[in-house]
């Protein structure tokens, strides 16, 4: 029984060092360039500007939750199995909020589908809880995860809504999220004429987010450069 | 069987057409050595976890399917402890070489990803793993030819604002543009 014991402990601490070598890197990274990161685990459903504002409330809540009871919980956590602890809380509040979007915005719920699970796996969540929020109190950690989730949510709408629009040629909302009216956001300048149905598709989806991003790489650049 | 393997290989690739993975492909660079170092364990890793998780899904979460995440990554997690305890009474560099590549092959949304999609269709045993193959067979081939392209284009001069994730993200489109011409094959 012991070495069972042992054996589990050197495994979940083999397993940490390889993690934080492997998230070592990314801790560098500016605060945007880490949302993209993210956000490219998120670009399939990205779609549609509802389906991309529904994500990222769902990320928002997660996020928060999970910070903020990482946080309480960390002092009563055991240092060896505070990872897989870590680990099962993700997996525990990311099952518990699929099944309360099932019951009250089911719409949301069947066209996100199984990436509300797998966003367990984002590289950002295990950055930001697991090794950001460690060191900081509770206010603090609360603020930076409001900024995160930001960051992720503002380019989650941005990809959503020029996919949407190049691709049909409007934009509306009231079809996924539970809102009493359904309206365009944007619509006519005869876009529907030249829609380009393939933004709808994935590769839409990649050269989007590629150009999102570069735009913002060159606005940072330019920054940069003024301060100098 | 050969036309579920081509179409999880190919037209519905995981990480072209489904945009699993993708941090795995496009957030780290890897090199041809390691390539074949990750693609071999992801493909253990894989074999050994879906014939565990066919029968958990079938037999124990028919009806609890809000466990199956939480099932799933135990499952993933178990067998990778297991593998490298086995690795480590073999071969100690091996073992350690395989751990190396943990967040790779869990942080991977693949091997989750295979096992939640079958969810999804009734399948056979056989059917099961032969998708899981051929999305493993998919994904070592992106990764591959992902790798190819990104050392071509290093030796380009790319405008600073495409640098990175931008390029990465437009070889990925490329690319996803080129499986689409697929459709239909099988």
């Amino acid at each position: 029984m012991k070495d069972i014991h042992v054996m589990f402990q050197t495994y979940f601490k083999q397993l940490k060092t390889s993690f934080d070598t492997f998230i070592h890197k990314d801790k560098d990274q500016v605060r945007l360039m880490l949302a993209s990161l993210s956000v490219i685990s998120f670009i399939g459903v990205t779609n549609s500007f509802e389906a991309s504002l529904g994500m990222g409330i769902f990320i928002l809540i997660m996020l928060l939750t999970t910070a903020l009871l990482f946080k309480g919980l960390q002092r009563f956590l055991s240092h060896t199995f505070e990872f897989p602890l870590f680990i099962v809380l993700l997996l525990t509040i990311s099952a518990v909020l699929t099944l309360l979007f099932n019951t009250f915005v089911y719409d949301l719920k069947a066209h996100i589908g199984i990436f509300m699970s797998l966003s367990v796996f984002n590289i950002v969540l295990f950055l930001h809880v697991f090794y950001k929020i460690k060191d900081i109190t509770l206010k603090e950690s609360l603020f930076s995860t409001l900024k995160t989730s930001r960051d992720i949510i503002g380019l989650l709408i941005i990809i959503g809504f020029l996919r949407e629009l190049l691709a049909t040629g409007t934009v509306h909302i009231g079809t996924l999220l539970p809102l009493t009216f359904h309206m365009y956001l944007f619509s006519g300048m005869s876009l529907q004429t030249y829609a380009l149905p393939v933004f709808n598709q994935v590769p839409g989806a990649f050269i989007i987010s590629s150009i999102v991003i570069s735009m913002y790489q060159a606005y940072q650049s330019r920054k940069g450069l003024k301060h100098e | 069987m050969s036309s579920i393997l081509i179409t999880s290989a190919v037209l519905v690739n995981i990480v072209l057409m489904q945009t699993l993975g993708l941090y795995s492909i496009l957030g780290v660079s890897l090199n041809m050595k390691s390539l074949s170092r990750v693609g071999y364990s992801l493909l253990g890793l894989i074999l050994i976890s879906q014939i565990i998780m066919y029968p958990v899904k079938v037999f124990l979460l028919r009806d609890a399917i809000y466990l199956e995440i939480i099932v799933y990554v135990l499952i993933v997690l178990l067998m990778y402890g297991l593998l490298t305890f086995v690795l480590n009474r073999i071969n100690k560099n091996i073992s350690q070489t395989f751990l190396s590549y943990a967040p790779w092959i869990i942080i991977n949304t693949l091997i989750i990803g295979v096992a939640l999609l079958t969810t999804l269709s009734d399948v056979s045993f056989l059917e099961h793993m032969t998708r899981s193959v051929g999305t493993a067979l998919g994904f070592i081939g992106v990764l591959l030819l992902y790798i190819a392209i990104n050392f071509r284009i290093q030796t380009y001069k790319i405008p600073k604002a495409m640098q990175g994730l931008p390029i990465a993200l437009l070889i990925a489109g490329l690319m996803a543009l080129a499986v689409l011409g697929f459709a239909g094959i099988v």
